[in-house]
């Protein structure tokens, strides 16, 4: 859930990059400050954690308007996956306003996928989430790679036959796709937070 | 204590990164103090418009002290605003340090300190092994101090075997508290400051005969606490009651008669669990609690070594869910195995809970140590469990 700073009159919201290993959620984000950098606030924060990169920066969509006269920050995480890191993944999935889940293309990692997007599902369910209610957003990432990748009907298939979210093509090394899947992901939860301010006015 | 803090509250309910997170969106500054009976001394953050600037934890300073706060599970922060003066020693981002602290956090690199659930106390640093926890206990209430004692360091304060009904609590220093095994004296615990010496059966019999003994570590001052008093409160509670807290000191004897066992490594391991199922199983929500009738049972933790037998009870001991103590043999950290004959009946835990309510501070503060005790115990026992049985 937002955070609400009467202070600043800002509402703070959580977007986080969920996916298999190696399967560029890092270099998502890593494009996103680069490309972005008048609305990046901060610095990026990087941890190194077993197999994978945390990272986190804080975001200032542009153009998307206002809630409530409030200016909208938006905080972008990416979290490992491994089951040690509850701690971290407790921080940074909880009160989570939106999710962008980012698969990898490569043949040789459609269980992965598979198996990463259960496992959000069963994160979610541990801090009272229901990984069919948050905003979701799909990536298919790696569509430039020449070996043998998954063709976005197979993919569609294996991820998303019921989640019906939203999919995106991309490849995030050329920034390809990046912003289209944070700006969608970005609207779908700003709709929620309005849907759930009004349900609370 | 809490006149002038701006927000204060339980670690466990709000931990540290949620605590920094919170303080950091409202771009506070101020000293933020962490307290935690399981901690030699209190830990400081000092914060300037939302960002830590320095901290001290001990003798620790700077990032390190900070690092190592998020170990405090258990404890209280006590947030105070005003102008700080401290030198921007750590110049790290917020988020940053939080998001790096956890991840230390779960590969074990900080220290965990709090009451002991079952993810283990420190497996992860076997290397300290020789390391004895440290428990240290509340403010001692004077109204119950009938004298202070001095003891000097390596002085004997009680020995096994000797009689006494004394009961202390420690106003300065530590103490050891050594447990006689056939390959000699072993130190089980390090007490420090508020903690207690002594058991609940001294207001029983005349003559409680002592489990451990008990040395100063340095120079200690012990303040006697009036038995007498406590003993009277624990007179007019019901019988019930009285029971239910005989049954409990008797756990902390056995807990660590149990675990001194296992790391001198002659325990009876299958034969305690054969004859044995499975009742109620770790981890479940469980919220009843159980007295047993007739039979017995093993309450068994599963750690990273395998099975771990905690303490084994008896007729008229306690299993089950106990709402205001917390010492790690609730269904939540561990399991409950019972013999094929076991009898229980159910117990109101509200009814324990209002007459715990109605104790003095004092008495309170004894049965939370002992809650604490058999917790550290029984943490000792999952660490020093013996490769050769993991396999259970």
């Amino acid at each position: 859930m937002a955070v609400f700073n009467a202070k600043k009159r800002e509402i703070e919201c959580k977007i986080v990059y969920y996916g298999p290993g190696r399967c560029g959620k890092t270099t998502n984000l890593e494009y996103v400050h680069k490309a972005y950098t008048k609305q990046v606030s901060g610095e990026m924060v990087s941890i190194n954690t077993e197999g994978d990169r945390t990272l986190f920066f804080d975001f200032l969509p542009m153009g998307l308007g206002k809630i409530k006269d409030c200016n909208v920050r938006v905080q972008l995480y990416t979290v490992p996956g491994q089951v040690k890191y509850s701690s971290t993944r407790k921080l940074v999935l909880r009160g989570v306003d939106g999710l962008v889940f980012v698969a990898d293309s490569l043949k040789v990692r459609r269980e992965k996928n598979m198996l990463s997007l259960k496992d959000l599902h069963n994160n979610l369910k541990e801090y009272g989430l229901s990984i069919f209610k948050v905003p979701l957003v799909m990536q298919f990432n790696k569509r430039d790679l020449t070996v043998p990748i998954m063709s976005i009907e197979d993919m569609a298939n294996d991820l998303n036959k019921q989640l019906k979210s939203p999919i995106f093509p991309a490849s995030a090394i050329n920034g390809q796709g990046v912003g289209i899947t944070l700006k969608e992901c970005l609207k779908l939860t700003l709709v929620d937070l309005k849907r759930q301010l009004q349900w609370t006015n | 204590m809490r006149n002038n803090s701006d927000i204060a509250g339980n670690l466990s309910f709000l931990n540290l990164a949620d605590v920094l997170q919170l303080l950091g969106s409202n771009g506070a500054t101020g000293t933020l103090k962490l307290t935690s009976r399981y901690a030699t001394g209190p830990g400081y953050i000092y914060l300037s418009k939302g960002n830590p600037i320095n901290a001290s934890n001990n003798s620790q300073q700077g990032l390190e002290a900070l690092l190592s706060l998020f170990g405090w599970l258990d404890g209280e922060f006590d947030f105070t605003q005003d102008s700080v003066d401290s030198d921007k020693v750590i110049k790290k981002n917020r988020m940053e340090i939080i998001l790096d602290a956890l991840r230390m956090l779960d590969e074990g690199e900080i220290e965990k300190l709090g009451p002991v659930t079952a993810e283990k106390l420190t497996a992860s640093a076997p290397g300290k092994s020789s390391s004895v926890p440290f428990i240290n206990g509340p403010l001692v209430d004077y109204m119950y101090v009938v004298d202070e004692e001095s003891f000097y360091d390596g002085e004997k304060i009680i020995k096994t075997g000797q009689h006494g009904s004394w009961i202390w609590a420690i106003l300065e220093g530590a103490i050891d508290i050594i447990k006689e095994t056939p390959d000699g004296p072993l130190t089980i615990l390090r007490l420090g400051n508020g903690a207690f010496i002594g058991s609940l059966s001294s207001f029983l019999v005349q003559g409680n005969i002592r489990s451990a003994t008990a040395v100063a570590v340095g120079n200690v001052q012990l303040a006697v606490l009036d038995s007498q008093r406590l003993a009277k409160e624990f007179a007019v509670c019901s019988s019930e009651f009285r029971n239910f807290l005989i049954s409990f000191d008797q756990r902390l004897k056995r807990a660590t008669e149990s675990a001194v066992a296992i790391k001198t490594g002659n325990n009876s391991f299958k034969q305690r669990l054969s004859n044995k199922k499975p009742y109620i199983k770790q981890g479940k929500k469980e919220q009843r609690l159980f007295k047993i009738v007739k039979g017995e049972a093993t309450i068994v933790r599963k750690s990273d070594s395998g099975l771990v037998p905690l303490v084994d009870l008896v007729e008229g001991d306690f299993f089950g869910q106990i709402p205001f103590l917390d010492m790690g043999h609730e269904p939540d950290s561990a399991s409950v195995l019972i013999s094929k004959d076991l009898k229980a009946s159910k117990v109101d835990p509200v009814q324990l809970q209002k007459e715990y309510n109605k104790l003095s501070p004092t008495f309170q503060n004894l049965i939370d140590s002992i809650a604490t005790c058999i917790s550290v115990t029984s943490a000792i026992a999952c660490t020093s469990q013996p490769q050769k049985v993991r396999k259970q």
